[in-house]
């Protein structure tokens, strides 16, 4: 450690405020850019599965439609 | 045989289903090391490294700035190569890899001016100096803005695609020749410049943490890059089969 | 067919005079604007810091408003669309319409840019060597900037986005040319600016071309 004590380190010398605001942003937008990735993988998803399940409804639906006509039929 | 079996990877390349597949593992991998080299490099080179004998504890933010700098013109260099492929091969996959990598491209390229000027306040006393490294990396920042502008401008997709391919590659070319002549421009017009030029040779300890954040930011943007593809893919091919069966879990790609 | 092509493109340029005086009209406004507004910069003994930059930024500017117009009226009358497909050599299609287009504006400022310079308070000596920065960067200005011309042509605001694609091409040219001002000024050897101008201009004349030929079907399909 170069550091003596955790006070040292951050204080880095009077540097500390320049150092950890660019450290801080750093990981901001790192931390930022990782999850506005993930969230549109997620939308992504979210989006087709929807799409999917009003598909398979829509389906669903015309079946029992079919059904309900022949049961009358009879 | 190998020419033919590398046309074959070459094509397979161009198909969205096969990348998607192929990229499912990468994403983890990439993801899992830049935590890993992040954490590691940011550690190290915070705490142990030694300080510098001229500038103290401020060259610490050189393990972000550097970094930062380096991705910001590689991920523009990256959308000029997807571009000239692009528009050679008509691969469409080329315009999804360009559509990732500019949100990131631009975000990193600020982070890049942003800590530079953060690491020039205490160190060199200014928030910000025209110098050859600065103007550079301000102009590729306006490279960014002006493809994102051009994507916007552009409702087509196909279209939209190829204007991007010409105006990264067109950019791509430039970025060499505003170096050159911005670096020409300093040393005639030398203000407090950023006495990066005068670098003595640094011992490992002060660059190894370098190194293994410059790598942690390569596998950072490899992870994000791959993630929004993936995403831009499933976009893309929505009506697709295979992506009816990987989302409900029927099937892989 | 060369020779077609350019009474063609003359007999345009003198229909639409608009679209060459408009932006030399521009240029002597502006730097007008400058003389007024900042007088000390230039009335002092010793040849002006700033006239060398200012001028050269003053033609970067005039060359984009210039620019404005380099396809716009072809594109939407459809001449353009015509012209292309029925050209045998494209290629030279488009370079006789940036030649064209230099001549009507920048080897016009190349001219004028001597005298414009001295009312920025350029300095005597520094005046040939002005002109000569001009004519061989100019051309570079009109070879890129149809680059950028040809790719935004269609939009309907295309003038910022055509400003964002177009000046950082600009840049190696307002360095190297305004530094050659500056160097003939300061009594400096001019020909390191001169190599680079001439380079970046032949560089920008081999590629320059084939991406406006690009720009230009990208449009035409967009509309």
């Amino acid at each position: 450690m170069y550091f003596d004590s955790f006070a040292e380190f951050l204080l880095m010398g009077k540097h500390g405020f320049y150092v950890w605001m660019a450290y801080g942003i750093t990981a901001a937008v790192l931390l930022g850019s990782w999850l506005s990735a993930r969230q549109a993988f997620v939308n992504a998803k979210q989006q087709i599965a929807r799409q999917i399940e009003l598909a398979d409804r829509s389906a669903s639906v015309t079946n029992r439609d079919r059904e309900g006509f022949d049961e009358s039929e009879t | 045989m190998l020419g033919a079996s590398l046309k074959r990877l070459w094509h397979k390349l161009g198909s969205p289903r096969w990348f998607f597949s192929l990229t499912t593992p990468w994403v983890t991998f990439f993801g899992w090391s830049a935590a890993i080299l992040l954490l590691w490099g940011t550690i190290w080179g915070l705490a142990y490294a030694p300080a510098d004998y001229q500038q103290g504890n401020s060259f610490r933010i050189m393990y972000v700035h550097v970094p930062a700098a380096m991705l910001a013109q590689s991920l523009y260099i990256g959308m000029g190569v997807a571009g000239f492929i692009g528009l050679v091969w008509r691969m469409k996959l080329t315009d999804v890899a360009i559509s990732a990598c500019l949100p990131l491209g631009m975000v990193i390229t600020a982070l890049a001016l942003f800590s530079g000027s953060v690491w020039g306040r205490p160190t060199w006393g200014s928030w910000w100096e025209w110098d050859g490294r600065t103007v550079s990396t301000l102009v590729l920042f306006f490279l960014y803005v002006g493809i994102y502008a051009l994507r916007e401008a552009i409702a087509e997709a196909e279209l939209r695609a190829r204007a991007s391919a010409l105006i990264a590659m067109v950019g791509t070319i430039n970025i060499p020749i505003i170096k050159y002549s911005v670096e020409w421009w300093n040393t005639l017009h030398q203000s407090a410049s950023f006495g990066l030029t005068q670098k003595p040779a640094m011992p490992s300890e002060m660059w190894l943490p370098l190194l293994v954040m410059v790598l942690g930011f390569y596998c950072f943007a490899g992870f994000v890059v791959l993630l929004r593809m993936r995403s831009e893919i499933l976009q893309r091919e929505m009506n697709a089969r295979w992506v009816g069966d990987w989302i409900t879990g029927r099937g892989s790609p | 067919m060369i020779r077609g092509a350019l009474v063609r493109e003359w007999q345009v340029l003198l229909r639409a005079k608009g679209a060459v005086i408009n932006p030399l009209a521009f240029l002597l406004l502006t730097t007008m604007l400058f003389v007024i507004a900042a007088p000390d910069a230039i009335t002092t003994d010793e040849a002006s810091a700033v006239a060398p930059g200012v001028l050269w930024t003053l033609v970067l500017l005039t060359q984009l408003l210039a620019l404005d117009s380099m396809y716009r009226r072809d594109f939407d009358s459809g001449v353009l669309e015509q012209t292309l497909v029925s050209a045998q050599v494209p290629f030279v299609t488009v370079l006789i319409r940036i030649f064209m287009q230099w001549l009507s504006t920048g080897f016009i400022m190349a001219c004028l840019g001597p005298v414009l310079g001295v009312m920025l308070g350029l300095s005597f000596q520094a005046l040939p060597a002005t002109a000569l920065a001009l004519l061989l960067g100019t051309p570079a200005l009109s070879l890129l900037g149809s680059v950028g011309a040809s790719v935004t042509v269609g939009f309907n605001r295309g003038g910022v986005i055509l400003a964002l694609l177009v000046l950082p091409l600009f840049l190696p040219t307002l360095v190297f040319g305004a530094d050659m001002v500056m160097a003939a000024q300061a009594g400096r050897s001019v020909m390191p600016q001169v190599y680079a101008l001439s380079l970046i201009s032949l560089v920008a004349l081999a590629l320059a071309p084939f991406a406006t030929l690009a720009g230009l079907k990208i449009s035409l399909e967009m509309q």
